[in-house]
C-alpha cells in the first residue's frame, strides 16, 4: 500500500523489453538494485514498471546487453503536474479555491447553545458579542476557558459551561444552577390585602389580627389581616408590636363577561396562484434575484432560510432564502346565529382559562345571548371561590 | 574435496545447532500462498519467463515453475515475486 503511494509520488514507467534475452538484462538490472514490478510477457516482449530513477540506469545496462527499451508511458504525480504545468489560470484558481475554502472556514459562523432553561440564550449571544465572541469571529487562537470564565461570572444562573468550536459551529453547552428556593422574610411587617372584589367564605390566619370574619363583603385594598398586634390586658398600659400577618382568604366573586360575535365574516381561500423568490444570502446581507413582482392583493408567504454547510460541523456564511406567495381571495360569508353561539361558547372557556386564576373554583356559569342585526351579544355571568389574599408591607408613619 | 567438507561441515553444523539451513547453506527459500503467489527468497535470477513457464536460478540448480497467467509481480536483488496460478514447482533439473 506505503510502496504504491511512495511509487505514484515518485512516478513510476511502464516499458516494454524486446532483444535477444530480456531475463539477462532483468537479472544485470536487479543485481545493480534496480526494482521491477508487475513484469508481463506478452509473446517477444516483457512488459514491466520500473521507477523513473531506475529507468535511466536502466537504458545504460540495455544498451550493454542489446536489449531494446520501449517507453509505453509515463505513471505518477510528475507526469501529472508536468501536464498541468501550461495551464496556469486552472492552477490559479485551484489554489484560489483552497485559500477561499480554508478563509470561509476561519470563522465562526453559528453559535448554538444547549441546556438553557431559565437563562435567556439571545442575553447569552448578546454578552458574547460584547465580549468579541459572535458569528463573524476567527476561530483559531479563542481563549476557550477565559471566555467559559466570563459566562460564569456573568450569569450566576450557569452552574457549568463548556464551549467548544467544531469546524465553524460554536458549541456552547451548559447546566443551570438548581434553583433558588424562596427565602420567606419573616422580619418586614406586612398586612394582608384583598386583591379582589369578593365575600369572604374562609380565612385561615395563622398569623396577625383578623379584621374581617367570613360572610363580611370586601374592597380591592382593603386590609384583610392586619400585621399589628396589640399586646397588654385591659386596665394596663397597651404595646403594639408588627409582624409578618399569615392568612389564607377564599372568597365568591363576581365575574361579568361582555362580548360581540359578527355574523358576517371573511372566509379565505387559496386561488392556485403562487409566486416564488429567490435570495441569496451573503452574511447577513440578503439579494434576491431578478423575478417578477406578483400582483396579488391578498396573500399569504412562506419565507424558508437555508445557509448551506460543509459537512456538518462547517456552516458557511452563505444560504439561499426561497419566499413563497400564494394568492387568496376573500369570500363575505354569513354564520347562522347557532353557528355564532357555538363560537362564542369556545371563546368564553378560552377566556376563562386565559383570565382567571388556575386554583379558582367556578361555582356557576350563566351565558345569555341576544341577537342583533349584524352580529350577537354574549354576556357571561360567573361565580367563582378562589384566593384573594396579598402582602403588603406596613408603612409606618415616622411621627 | 574440500568443497564437499565444507558443505558436509556446515550440515553438520545446521543440524547440531538447529539453525536455519537458508541462511547458512545459501539454500533458496519458497513461500506460496495456495496456488495464487509464490515468493523465492535467495534466487540467482531468472532464466526464463514466459506466461506458462519461469526457471529461476538458485544454488540447487534451475527450478522450474510451471503455472498459467503467470506474471512476475516483483523482481529485486533478493526475491521474486510470481503471481498467476502456480501449477508445480519443479526443483529437479
Amino acid at each position: 500500500m506505503f510502496i504504491k503511494i511512495w511509487n505514484f509520488l515518485c512516478g513510476y514507467v511502464r516499458i516494454d523489453m524486446s532483444g535477444f534475452s530480456v531475463e539477462r538484462l532483468i537479472n544485470q538490472a536487479a543485481v545493480n538494485g534496480i526494482i521491477f514490478w508487475d513484469l508481463e510477457r506478452m509473446h517477444a516482449t516483457i512488459g514491466a514498471h520500473v521507477s523513473r530513477g531506475d529507468f535511466f540506469r536502466l537504458q545504460a545496462i540495455a544498451a550493454k546487453t542489446g536489449t531494446v527499451l520501449k517507453v509505453i508511458r509515463y505513471i505518477g504525480l510528475p507526469t501529472i503536474i508536468a501536464r498541468f504545468k501550461k495551464r496556469v489560470a486552472l492552477i490559479v484558481g485551484g489554489i484560489a479555491f483552497v485559500i477561499g475554502l480554508v478563509a470561509l472556514t476561519s470563522y465562526i459562523w453559528r453559535i448554538d447553545i444547549e441546556g438553557y432553561q431559565r437563562i435567556d440564550s439571545e442575553a447569552i449571544i448578546d454578552f458574547l458579542a460584547e465580549n468579541d465572541f459572535a458569528i463573524g469571529t476567527f476561530r483559531h487562537g479563542i481563549a476557550y476557558r477565559d471566555i467559559e470564565s466570563l459566562l460564569m461570572a456573568q450569569f450566576p444562573d450557569i452552574a457549568w459551561v463548556s464551549l467548544t468550536i467544531e469546524g465553524t459551529r460554536a458549541q456552547i453547552t451548559l447546566i443551570e444552577t438548581i434553583e433558588k428556593p424562596e427565602i420567606v422574610d419573616l422580619t418586614t411587617p406586612t398586612d394582608i390585602v384583598a386583591a379582589k372584589d369578593g365575600l369572604i367564605m374562609q380565612m385561615a390566619t395563622s398569623l396577625g389580627t383578623p379584621q374581617f370574619v367570613p360572610g363580611d363583603v370586601v374592597r380591592s385594598g382593603e386590609v384583610i389581616v392586619s400585621g399589628q398586634l396589640t399586646i397588654g390586658v385591659e386596665g394596663e398600659p397597651i404595646t403594639y408590636e408588627y409582624i409578618r400577618a399569615q392568612s389564607e382568604v377564599w372568597a365568591r366573586l363576581y365575574y361579568n363577561i361582555n362580548f360581540d360575535i359578527p355574523l358576517v365574516f371573511y372566509e379565505k381561500s387559496f386561488t392556485g396562484r403562487a409566486g416564488r423568490v429567490y435570495s441569496i444570502m451573503i452574511g447577513s446581507n440578503e439579494f434576491s434575484l431578478p423575478h417578477f413582482d406578483h400582483d396579488f392583493i391578498y396573500y399569504e408567504e412562506i419565507i424558508s432560510r437555508n445557509q448551506l454547510n460543509l459537512g456538518q460541523n462547517y456552516p458557511l456564511p452563505l444560504g439561499y432564502i426561497v419566499t413563497e406567495s400564494f394568492e387568496i381571495v376573500r369570500h363575505l360569508q354569513r354564520r347562522t346565529p347557532q353557528e355564532a353561539a357555538a363560537i362564542g361558547e369556545e371563546l368564553v372557556a378560552a377566556r376563562i382559562a386565559e383570565e382567571l386564576p388556575e386554583y379558582a373554583h367556578i361555582v356557576s356559569q350563566e351565558i345569555s345571548m341576544v341577537e342583533n342585526e349584524h352580529s350577537i351579544t354574549m354576556e357571561v355571568f360567573l361565580v367563582t371561590i378562589e384566593r384573594i389574599d396579598t402582602e403588603r408591607a406596613i408603612v409606618f408613619d415616622i411621627n | 574435496m574440500a568443497k564437499i567438507n565444507t558443505i558436509a561441515l556446515k550440515r553438520k553444523v545446521t543440524a547440531t545447532f538447529e539453525l536455519p539451513p537458508d541462511i547458512i547453506l545459501d539454500l533458496p527459500t519458497m513461500r506460496m500462498a495456495g496456488n495464487e503467489e509464490l515468493v523465492i527468497s535467495n534466487h540467482k535470477g531468472i532464466v526464463e519467463y514466459t506466461k506458462e513457464k519461469i526457471r529461476v536460478k538458485t544454488k540447487l540448480g534451475i527450478a522450474r515453475i510451471l503455472g498459467q497467467k503467470l506474471v512476475i509481480k516483483e523482481i529485486n536483488r533478493d526475491d521474486i515475486v510470481v503471481t498467476g496460478r502456480v501449477d508445480a514447482v519443479i526443483l529437479k533439473d
